[in-house]
């Protein structure tokens, strides 16, 4: 053992200092072991610095002097976790009697620290707008006492003071950017408010801004003092405390209050949390965060690959580093050194450049990511509260480095150990013969990969799929030396300079085959990639069902309360007044007699048990999905019949107009409607209505006879059963409507039926297609109009940029430049002995040029066409493997390919390199003397 | 030239043949080759370029393995050693001094002349006491922690024929080992290795110049691979007076 080891320091002595003398390889390989350990040593640690420290947690929830905060009466005998993010209770809430705030307080200030004291504070939303813009989204907003609102608040104050007054507000940054005010401007606020039927509505208050908040993470977006935004709670569950004072809330104490009914958010908790076993005991678990095998194995598979192609490209300097201490290796081997010596000294050599990359790429990688949390602070985003270094994660990033250079030296360390010693003494250049052994595993492994991507397909198992693809991309790295070799029997129909690169090619496979194979691997990799992003940017595209044609508005209003005529007509008013509108046309929703404006909630804010109805479509018996007659259908059963078209589903679709319940209706219409919503064949589908046909958007739907089969569906909230009251057989026709219009019914129709109509909203026209900012002025003005008044206009499908796609290509372009130019590189050292005999039997100074082109053409050309035809079929195989992925088919994932980046890539590619060598070579040859090869 | 008889047969060479390639292809480097070199004892082999003077030194060395006859080290049959146990001979009972001098660049003097020990798992301190000494007999001690680029061509030479010398070999063969030198540098190879010859090594030194084969006890004359003629002991003028 001693003597393995003092061998192995000999060895590493000789591969470090030529390490240190070979500057640039060393470099060039340095660089690409360390650049993606500097990504991800930057990535990681600014992800970890996204997430908070328990100190910044409670310091953004508590500021900095409260000792905790203490949620309204939920019920009683609760059970948290250290920061109040999971909790449960034994009753479903709701069920608790409402407990006046007073005596609540009481109870809470008694499970205190000595010396700690209660503040009660209001919080909650509100909407914020000026008299020209509201800002986007929901403020928080938190009401204290004034002479505690200080102690409170998180933010710094940038600009004036906090509030000592009611009507005074102070805002964030980011808020009073949103509404362009500033101190000394007033802005009106509608926070959510319990209604008077039992529901929310919201109020309204003005108030002037007093303070403009620093940007924070944490706090509320509005602070104010009671009276001026928030209404005071009704009960203990409406209100919400902080603790103040110099005693810590401790873990017991956050018992004491769960037992009372609220969840508690204590500094000192936060920072001394409490144990699994104690929250075992109390059944909060830790969050297991379980990952999907099909998860483990996607990132696993991108890993693996991304470590295949760093190898790769690596390779073939270790190689020809080797082959140019050919000589001192013979020297060693002379001097009594064994195989494993030689292997070691070249191993080593990855070893060492490895670590020490790594290292360096790892520090280099945290602090960038210093410098960027640094600038993001100054410039007021405060994506990163703390920096957080990944320490326990770092020496994997060592050990990463480490693996892909020594796995890089590898083969390359093996050859050098088999070298010819003899003819390296002597001077001769001398190739390794080829293991044949190794191109035949190629194609058996690329024959399992494309067997397991094809059982993929049918089994919607993303291992096997994972599994397939790098099955197939490691075989054809594998087969790499085989496809060179295969190109070699193009030399004699090609001339002096393609000869010569192509026998060169295959000849010198150690150096050939890995660029040609990291090229494969980096083209196959991103076509599939760009074929897959394509494809499902049109399957979102095909999935998208738009509420009407473009540029056509709707809006909708709520059907609660007595005035719902009122905020109609002045929905309909705001909606000429801000938007280029040319008609209006009221739309009425279909409902149960008496089920509009019902009290759906009780005063406590519970859902009260109603019964449901609604009309459903029977199709006809041959278009029903087999799976609905299914008991109980297995994952294969689901996979196999869901295939069925009678069972596809249509898709996901956004509910255009609600009723009281807030779910989707049956539209009651006599044309007026659907001629305006605009598409295909609207004026027919609006004639059918007038003739009193049925509208339906699935054509399964549709009886041999031409009519619809309508059911009136009830459930009985009391007893839980579901009834189907009567049915019904009218003429229909199927409409070009999308799914979110499955059923539109004409007024007699909904007169059989026993319904009746309720307004629910407005469809318009334009004249032209509004403006963001017109919607933005209408979405105000209807929320003014009536506090959930909606309005969006249809602008069409808005689909990612396809900036990703190029962003693939251009990926490709640069690895697949870099392994053709590192391996031209290296052959140009080679090949001077060669050259120098060129130059003596008369070849013009060009020749070198041409041999470096045709050298570089030779790999690129190889490896882009192997890389494009093999990510298109596995592009292939990754869309179609998406039909399956869910339980329900999905045919609608169409294989696209996006041919214009793909063509950048397969030509592209070899052109700028075959350019780029042709012009980045010296014309001139060398001259022929004692050269030693 | 020593006075000294010749110890025991060290290295012995019998119907030694060596051929490159197959059928039409086939070179014979060497063909039937027979050859002793004994302790004590400096045998040079002469002979034109392509004679087969190289390949009979690597095949001495266990370098290459010779396609007929059998090669005996120190009484070991090269043939029916393993590869690592060739490498173990390498380290311990043979030394090789190459024209090219072959110094590891990256090592300074006295690493290199300890390589071999150290290779063979002698620890780093004893291994450079032993290469210390070596250089001493070498007389360039004092060069020990210079570069080999810091160090002239004799220099180098000095350092590998060290090397060769380093721990407890016994047989040597050197290879052209004056051909980078000029004529002085030449001669104190010559005497430096004659010296360790005389001390009781064995040496097989292949050289196409005479008057470094003069050095020699015997010569041996090879041409296309075959031994045409050899020179030996009996033609010095110590032994003729011997038992006058």
């Amino acid at each position: 053992m001693l003597a393995w080891w003092r061998g192995l320091r000999a060895a590493g002595r000789i591969a470090a200092r030529d390490a240190r003398r070979a500057k640039g390889r060393t470099a060039l390989v340095a660089v690409m072991v360390g650049l993606p350990i500097l990504v991800g040593g930057l990535v990681g640690t600014l992800a970890l610095s996204t997430v908070p420290t328990p100190a910044r947690q409670a310091q953004a929830i508590l500021g900095d002097q409260a000792q905790a905060r203490i949620g309204g009466l939920i019920q009683p005998g609760l059970a948290q976790d250290a920061t109040a993010t999971s909790w449960y209770g034994a009753d479903a809430p709701g069920a608790v009697e409402p407990v006046d705030v007073a005596s609540y307080e009481d109870a809470l200030a008694g499970a205190l620290p000595a010396g700690d004291r209660l503040v009660a504070v209001r919080q909650g939303g509100a909407r914020l707008s000026t008299g020209d813009l509201l800002a986007p989204g929901w403020s928080s907003v938190l009401e204290a006492p004034a002479e505690d609102l200080a102690a409170l608040v998180v933010p710094d104050v940038r600009d004036g003071t906090l509030p000592d007054a009611p009507g005074q507000v102070a805002v964030g940054a980011a808020w009073a950017r949103a509404l362009q005010v500033g101190v000394g401007d007033r802005i009106t606020l509608q926070p959510e408010q319990p209604s008077a039927t039992g529901g929310v509505e919201l109020g309204e208050a003005t108030a002037e801004v007093v303070g403009v908040l620093a940007p924070a993470a944490g706090g509320a977006s509005v602070y104010a003092v009671p009276g001026t935004v928030l209404p005071a709670p009704a009960d203990a569950g409406r209100a919400a405390w902080f603790v103040l004072g110099d005693a810590p809330v401790t873990w017991q104490h956050v018992r004491a209050i769960n037992e009372l009914g609220s969840t508690v958010v204590s500094r000192h908790v936060v920072a001394h949390p409490p144990t699994r076993a104690e929250l075992a005991a109390l059944g909060i678990g830790a969050d297991d965060g379980a990952t999907s095998a099909g998860a483990v194995a996607m990132i696993a598979g991108v890993g693996a690959l991304g470590v295949l192609e760093a190898v790769l490209l690596i390779g073939p300097a270790f190689a020809v580093g080797a082959r140019r201490s050919a000589r001192q290796l013979a020297v060693l081997a002379s001097a009594g050194a064994e195989r494993r010596h030689l292997r070691q000294v070249v191993l080593l050599g990855g070893v060492v450049i490895g670590a020490a990359s790594s290292l360096v790429a790892l520090v280099a990688g945290v602090a960038l990511a210093a410098v960027v949390r640094w600038v993001c602070l100054a410039l007021d985003v405060m994506a990163f509260p703390d920096l957080r270094v990944p320490w326990s994660y770092l020496p994997w990033g060592v050990v990463l480095g480490l693996v892909v250079a020594t796995a890089a030296a590898w083969f390359p360390a093996r050859a050098a150990s088999r070298q010819d010693v003899v003819a390296a003494l002597s001077g001769r250049r001398s190739e390794a013969r080829p293991r044949r052994a190794v191109p035949v595993a190629g194609l058996v492994v690329l024959a399992a990969g494309l067997v397991a991507a094809a059982a993929s397909v049918r089994s919607a198992s993303t291992p096997l799929l994972v599994g397939g693809v790098v099955g197939i991309e490691l075989g054809l790295v594998l087969s790499s030396g085989a496809l060179v070799a295969l190109v070699g029997r193009l030399a004699p129909r090609l001339g002096v300079a393609g000869r010569f690169a192509v026998r060169d090619a295959v000849r010198q496979r150690g150096r050939t085959a890995p660029a040609v194979a990291a090229i494969v691997a980096a083209i196959a990799g991103v076509v599939t990639a760009a074929v897959y992003v394509e494809s499902g940017e049109q399957h979102r595209r095909a999935q998208y069902q738009p509420l009407a044609a473009e540029g056509v508005v709707v809006a909708s209003f709520s059907t609660e309360g007595d005035d719902v005529e009122a905020r109609a007509a002045a929905v309909e008013r705001a909606l000429r007044a801000t938007l280029p509108v040319r008609d209006v046309v009221a739309a009425s929703l279909a409902v149960a007699p008496g089920s509009a404006g019902r009290e759906t909630r009780d005063p406590q804010g519970a859902d009260l048990p109603v019964d449901e109805t609604w009309v459903a479509v029977e199709r006809p018996p041959d278009q029903r999905c087999p799976l609905d007659d299914l008991l109980a259908a297995s994952p294969a059963e689901r996979r196999e019949l869901g295939r069925d078209p009678r069972c596809v589903a249509e898709g996901s679709y956004q509910v255009v107009w609600t009723d009281a319940h807030g779910g989707g209706g049956t539209l009651v219409d006599d044309g007026a409607v659907v001629g305006r919503l605009g598409f295909a064949g609207a004026q027919d589908d609006a004639a059918a209505l007038r003739s009193g046909a049925v509208l339906v958007s699935d054509e399964r739907a549709l009886w041999p006879d031409g009519t619809v089969h309508l059911a009136l569906e009830r459930w009985d909230a009391q007893t839980g059963e579901h009834t189907t009251d009567r049915s019904l057989v009218v003429p229909g026709r199927v409409s070009g409507m999308p799914a979110q219009y499955g059923l539109v019914v004409p007024p007699p129709v909904m007169d059989d039926l026993g319904y009746v109509a309720v307004p629910v909203g407005f469809l318009a026209t334009t004249t032209r297609m509004p403006s963001e900012t017109e919607e933005s002025r209408a979405a105000l003005a209807l929320m003014r109009a009536d506090g959930a008044g909606y309005v969006t206009v249809e602008r069409g499908y808005r689909g990612e940029q396809p900036l990703v796609v190029w962003l693939l290509a251009l990926a490709a372009v640069v690895v697949g430049l870099g392994a053709t130019g590192i391996s031209v590189a290296l052959a140009g050292a080679e090949a001077r002995p060669d050259l120098a005999t060129l130059a003596a039997v008369g070849a013009a100074p060009g020749v070198r040029r041409r041999v470096a082109a045709a050298q570089a053409a030779v790999l690129v050309v190889l490896g882009a066409s192997v890389g494009t035809v093999t990510g298109l079929v596995l592009g292939r195989v990754l869309v179609v493997s998406e039909r399956a992925r869910f339980e329900v088919y999905d045919p609608t994932w169409l294989v696209v390919v996006p041919w214009p980046a793909i063509a950048a890539v397969a030509l592209g590619v070899p052109l700028l390199a075959t350019g780029g060598a042709w012009l980045l070579t010296r014309s001139r040859l060398p001259m022929v003397s004692r050269i030693a090869a | 030239m020593s006075g000294r008889e010749p110890g025991p047969v060290l290295l012995s060479m019998r119907g030694v043949g060596r051929v490159h390639g197959h059928d039409e292809a086939a070179v014979h480097a060497l063909r039937d080759v027979d050859l002793d070199v004994r302790l004590g004892e400096l045998v040079a082999v002469m002979g034109a370029s392509g004679s087969g003077k190289s390949t009979l030194l690597t095949i001495a060395g266990g370098l290459d393995s010779p396609t007929a006859g059998t090669v005996t080290v120190a009484g070991d049959d090269l043939g029916s050693l393993s590869t690592k146990a060739r490498a173990r001979l390498r380290r311990r009972s043979i030394g090789y001094v190459f024209q090219d001098f072959n110094l590891v660049p990256a090592l300074t003097a006295i690493e290199n002349v300890a390589l071999p020990r150290e290779l063979d798992g002698v620890a780093a301190r004893r291994a450079r006491a032993e290469a210390l000494e070596a250089l001493a007999e070498v007389g360039i001690a004092e060069l020990a922690r210079r570069f080999p680029d810091e160090l002239s061509g004799g220099q180098r030479q000095r350092v590998a024929i060290a090397r060769a010398l380093v721990g407890p070999r016994r047989l040597v063969l050197a290879d052209e080992p004056t051909g980078a030198l000029d004529s002085v540098s030449g001669e104190e190879v010559m005497r430096i290795l004659r010296a360790r010859v005389d001390a009781g090594a064995g040496g097989l030194l292949v050289t196409h110049e005479a008057r470094f084969a003069a050095w020699a006890d015997r010569t041996v004359f090879l041409r296309d691979g075959v031994v045409v003629d050899s020179t030996g002991a009996p033609s010095r003028a110590e032994h003729l007076l011997a038992g006058a």
